[in-house]
């Protein structure tokens, strides 16, 4: 079955210390297809890092489904949600790196479990580091390193194991004119027949390259619609 | 009651355990009536959640009550006889308590086999991403439940009928049963050799049986594991029945000493320990090389798992076999072979 992302209905409620509930997410449909790029905006505090969340698979909708490639995956029992997590890329809105860890043990870190040879995982961190055009930080530690430095890190971290599905929250926030139009070049890149590019902005910069959304969907007061 | 730091472990090991397997069958009860795999609502996806909840709490609390029964067979074997004035093993411990003890280690074994059951089911039911076995091993949690109440609350009761004061019978109580040398030779009017007989025979056909079962096709699966089923249900009585009434003599070196628990003493080298670990092993296993394979024919998407367990039950029960009539019937050779006469 061919790579797809859909969200059926998809709900989630948080408990207030008062035990009354507030909906954060409410039945929110997407699908999106390989090949296909989606930008998600919306004020801060509208959801969209919670969505994001659930599409990687780091929540739990409190009701509907996630379907990928046809199979729920929501729903699905813990150990079977992780390693279906693995053909997932996350960029969170921090860079969250280890500290006290290099910049290339920080990348190579989500491809461990695979098992591959360690020079084969250095190879691969390398290829990462490149594509951001960040291999010069290679040896030092991330607490030296500038907020843009560090995300462009955590972006080197979501490619490493070249997933499928890539998902990004802000992940041109902290960065200058010159390097939010390399990541964002690097998105469109990204965009082949094989993948599902998510990100989520409210950065206009963007806007400016219509090449990268395929849909683009607004998230106001828990509602996810798409916008023409 | 005597508060011995070994008894307190047992019994708030026994309360952790029961709150715990509580906490899951609530759970249980609630998929039972409310389960609905097809449906994405807020009431499933919340079970769903639930679920994986209950199966740690479950887990956590079958190995907390694996570790209180090894501690209160400990404590029935190799500490308390030093504390209950005149007991030398366990069965002076068990008559210390008024039996209560022994009916509560048997009701716990019978827990600990809903519970391996469970645990069982629940490693095929987590193979795959549905987790398909929920509803029905559910109902195999909420089974032990009653049973569960009634280990801890024997347990206790016997616990509270310790005495250290009143002293006991202990081994005399073993010779006592028996008004004539006759009736020392035989176990419901069948003598001995017959039993060991029977036991042999047992031996050959659940070694066969088990053969089968790691060697058959998937058409005969069932029927080769069901077979090893049921003779495992007959075997493993018999089997105990001839280790205490004839082989323990070779261990003993005494003749008419059919006590169990003297097998668990240092002096005896704790041989009881690997011959009733042998014997609870081929009780799980046998019954759990069936209702493996029936999974397997039940549900097509556990196959290749549950055919796995089946087979892996078969072996361990078949290695559990050998071992256990190597380590029975040894010393007897031996003793055959320097003397040149069997005991008894």
């Amino acid at each position: 079955m061919s790579l797809s992302l859909v969200c059926q209905e998809v709900s989630l409620s948080r408990r207030r210390a008062d035990a009354s509930e507030r909906a954060i997410l409410k039945d929110v449909n997407l699908t999106l297809t390989a090949g296909q790029g989606a930008m998600i905006s919306g004020k801060t505090g509208a959801g969209k890092s919670t969505l994001l969340h659930l599409l990687a698979g780091l929540l739990r909708p409190s009701q509907g489904q996630i379907i990928a490639n046809g199979q729920p995956v929501s729903r699905w029992n813990t150990v079977h949600r992780d390693l279906w997590r693995r053909q997932v890329g996350i960029v969170f809105q921090k860079p969250h790196l280890i500290n006290g860890f290099t910049v290339l043990e920080n990348v190579i870190l989500p491809v461990i479990p695979r098992g591959a040879s360690i020079t084969q995982l250095r190879k691969l961190a390398w290829e990462a580091l490149d594509t951001l055009g960040i291999s010069h930080l290679a040896k030092q530690n991330v607490l030296s390193l500038s907020g843009g430095e560090q995300q462009r890190v955590s972006i080197a971290r979501a490619i490493v194991s070249r997933p499928n599905i890539l998902i990004a929250d802000e992940p041109t926030a902290h960065q200058d004119d010159e390097g939010a139009a390399l990541i964002i070049e690097k998105f469109v890149g990204w965009k082949l027949p094989q993948t599902i590019l998510i990100v989520a902005a409210h950065d206009p910069r963007w806007a400016l390259h219509g090449a990268f959304a395929d849909k683009h969907f607004l998230l106001e007061n828990g509602r996810l619609e798409e916008m023409q | 009651m005597i508060w011995h730091p070994l008894l307190i472990a047992v019994v708030v090991g026994d309360l952790l355990s029961l709150v715990l397997w509580l906490g899951a069958a609530a759970t249980a009860f609630q998929i039972v009536i409310k389960w609905v795999p097809q449906s994405a609502a807020r009431e499933q996806i919340q079970l769903e959640r639930k679920a994986e909840t209950a199966r740690l709490a479950a887990k956590f609390s079958l190995a907390v009550f694996f570790l209180s029964t090894a501690l209160l067979i400990i404590g029935i074997t190799n500490v308390l006889p030093e504390i209950v004035p005149g007991a030398m093993c366990g069965t002076g411990v068990l008559q210390a308590t008024d039996g209560l003890e022994g009916r509560a280690l048997m009701v716990r074994f019978f827990v600990f086999f809903i519970m391996a059951l469970w645990l069982t089911y629940e490693k095929l039911n987590l193979s795959r991403p549905d987790a398909p076995l929920t509803k029905y091993n559910s109902r195999v949690l909420l089974l032990a439940l009653p049973f569960f109440f009634l280990a801890v609350i024997t347990t206790f009761r016997g616990i509270l009928r310790i005495d250290s004061h009143q002293p006991v019978d202990c081994c005399a109580m073993v010779y006592d049963q028996f008004g004539s040398l006759t009736a020392a030779r035989q176990i419901a009017g069948i003598p001995n050799t017959l039993w060991v007989w029977t036991f042999w025979t047992l031996t050959a056909l659940i070694l066969l049986c088990a053969v089968w079962s790691l060697r058959t096709k998937r058409t005969n699966r069932e029927k080769a594991t069901g077979s090893l089923a049921v003779i495992t249900v007959i075997w493993v009585p018999i089997a105990a029945i001839t280790l205490v009434r004839v082989y323990a003599a070779y261990f003993y070196q005494v003749l008419h000493h059919h006590c169990p628990w003297c097998l668990f003493l240092p002096e005896h080298k704790f041989v009881g320990v690997p011959l009733f670990g042998a014997l609870i092993i081929i009780t799980l296993e046998g019954p759990i090389s069936y209702l493996a394979a029936k999974t397997a024919a039940n549900y097509p998407d556990l196959l290749p798992r549950a055919r796995r367990r089946s087979r892996l039950a078969g072996l361990r029960l078949l290695l559990a076999v050998v071992a256990y009539t190597g380590m029975v019937a040894l010393p007897a050779i031996y003793w055959r072979l320097i003397y040149g006469v069997w005991i008894g």
